[in-house]
């Protein structure tokens, strides 16, 4: 991967990252969070396999660490782990359908989101706002899996 | 039964890196370890934010501004806005003046030993991740510093009251724990009833804990609770909010929700005000 893709990759996902930070500012009133960043990184693990394994998952979890102000480790932790588990499942998914893939990134968010509020908002941990973010984040992914792809046609290469 | 398929993925490089982010997760959460890089970021971010205004994006709302000749209404406006702000808070300091300052010695020695010929300090509020304070327990705004980094301890005021203290400070911002961070307690009083107002991660709630069976209490919803001044931090005397609710614990406790009446969305400037220095 050319140093030029790798900044774009970065780029979509500390943009889609801030742009999750204004929006849930509302949302989070009516129960919903939404993890645009984090599906938004699923994105590129689950279409490029090949090219973001452990250190830029780590990193990238890292520099979002630092510009949410989240405890230092958090994203990096949890943009790991989810990049091994999506690695783990790559091949698996060439069988699965379009449903079946949405709702793993689906509770793959909601997992994220949990572990998120669990570290963050121990004290009003809400369950209902992880149930609601479960189909919220699963419509999200839908969008942004074809967003994503008409960026990806337009703007890697 | 469904088999994971084989893949080449690094396992080695996986689990040393998993390992390490859960090492700066627990430093970070046990002993604030990566506090003071966030915040030299926090403060790189700002200052570049700034530059980035300053330089690039201000002269081309200048320019468009002078096309429509709108610039001086603009900047009256804004200056009129900023010195009502500054008017109001100045108004509330004036009002409370007896309970934040002990005693006229008082006043006049803290006028006298402030480096900065104030009664007090105006600051501008430099960010406030209104996200982290609608959805999070960590309820943390910063100022821009003034000549010198405010110190630790500083009393944070609005026109609408105590808003919180100066936790921490770097050469270009000060971070400020708000009231109702989850983290913060204060102390409070309602007549002789005396008790520690926790936040509760909630926008502007506290919750006040006691045993019944020890404090033989009334209160109704809507009752005030002032400071009380025994902290050391806040100053005695001003009203912090007023019941909300009132729960009942399991373990028989009763707890008092208490609404502060500051709410930190409302205004860019705030005051900070060192009254206990002078007791």
């Amino acid at each position: 991967m050319t140093l030029n893709n790798l900044f774009k990759i970065f780029a979509s996902i500390i943009f889609v990252n801030y742009l999750d930070s204004r929006i849930n500012v509302f949302m989070i009133d009516y129960y919903l969070s939404f993890s645009l960043g984090f599906l938004v990184f699923c994105f590129w693990v689950f279409s490029l396999p090949n090219n973001i394994y452990a250190l830029t998952s780590f990193i990238i979890g890292l520099t979002i660490d630092l510009i949410a102000g989240s405890p230092f480790g958090l994203n990096a932790l949890l943009f790991t782990a989810s990049s091994f588990v999506i690695h783990t499942y790559r091949y698996s998914f060439r069988i699965f359908s379009f449903l079946q893939i949405t709702i793993f990134f689906a509770l793959l968010s909601t997992f994220y989101l949990g572990f998120i509020n669990i570290f963050v908002n121990t004290a009003n941990f809400s369950y209902l706002l992880i149930f609601f973010s479960f189909f919220l984040n699963g419509l999200t992914w839908i969008l942004i899996y074809i967003l994503m792809n008409k960026f990806k046609k337009r703007f890697y290469k | 039964m469904a088999r994971i398929a084989p893949g080449n993925t690094p396992k080695f490089a996986y689990v040393v890196l998993l390992i390490l982010a859960s090492l700066f997760l627990y430093l970070d959460l046990q002993y604030k370890t990566f506090t003071s890089t966030k915040n030299v970021f926090n403060s790189a971010l700002l200052s570049s934010n700034l530059l980035i205004k300053n330089i690039l994006l201000k002269p081309i709302s200048n320019l468009y501004n002078l096309t429509t000749s709108k610039n001086d209404l603009i900047k009256l406006n804004r200056s009129l806005e900023d010195a009502l702000e500054t008017i109001r808070i100045e108004n509330f300091l004036i009002l409370n003046k007896a309970t934040l300052f002990k005693n006229n010695e008082g006043l006049i020695s803290y006028t006298e030993s402030s480096a900065i010929n104030s009664l007090y300090e105006i600051a501008a509020v430099s960010s406030f991740d209104t996200n982290l304070y609608k959805c999070c327990d960590s309820h943390k705004l910063f100022l821009f510093n003034n000549l010198s980094p405010f110190r630790e301890g500083g009393t944070v005021i609005n026109t609408e009251g105590i808003l919180g203290q100066i936790s921490d400070s770097n050469m270009r911002v000060s971070e400020v724990i708000l009231i109702s961070d989850i983290n913060h307690s204060m102390p409070v009083k309602l007549n002789n009833f005396y008790c520690n107002a926790n936040g509760t991660g909630r926008p502007r709630i506290l919750e006040c804990k006691y045993d019944a069976s020890l404090w033989p209490e009334s209160f109704s919803i809507g009752d005030s609770f002032y400071s009380s001044g025994l902290g050391g931090i806040y100053p005695e005397g001003i009203l912090i909010g007023n019941i909300k609710s009132i729960k009942l614990a399991d373990n028989k406790e009763t707890i008092l929700e208490i609404e502060s009446l500051a709410n930190p969305l409302t205004q860019n400037h705030v005051m900070v005000i060192y009254p206990n220095d002078f007791k």
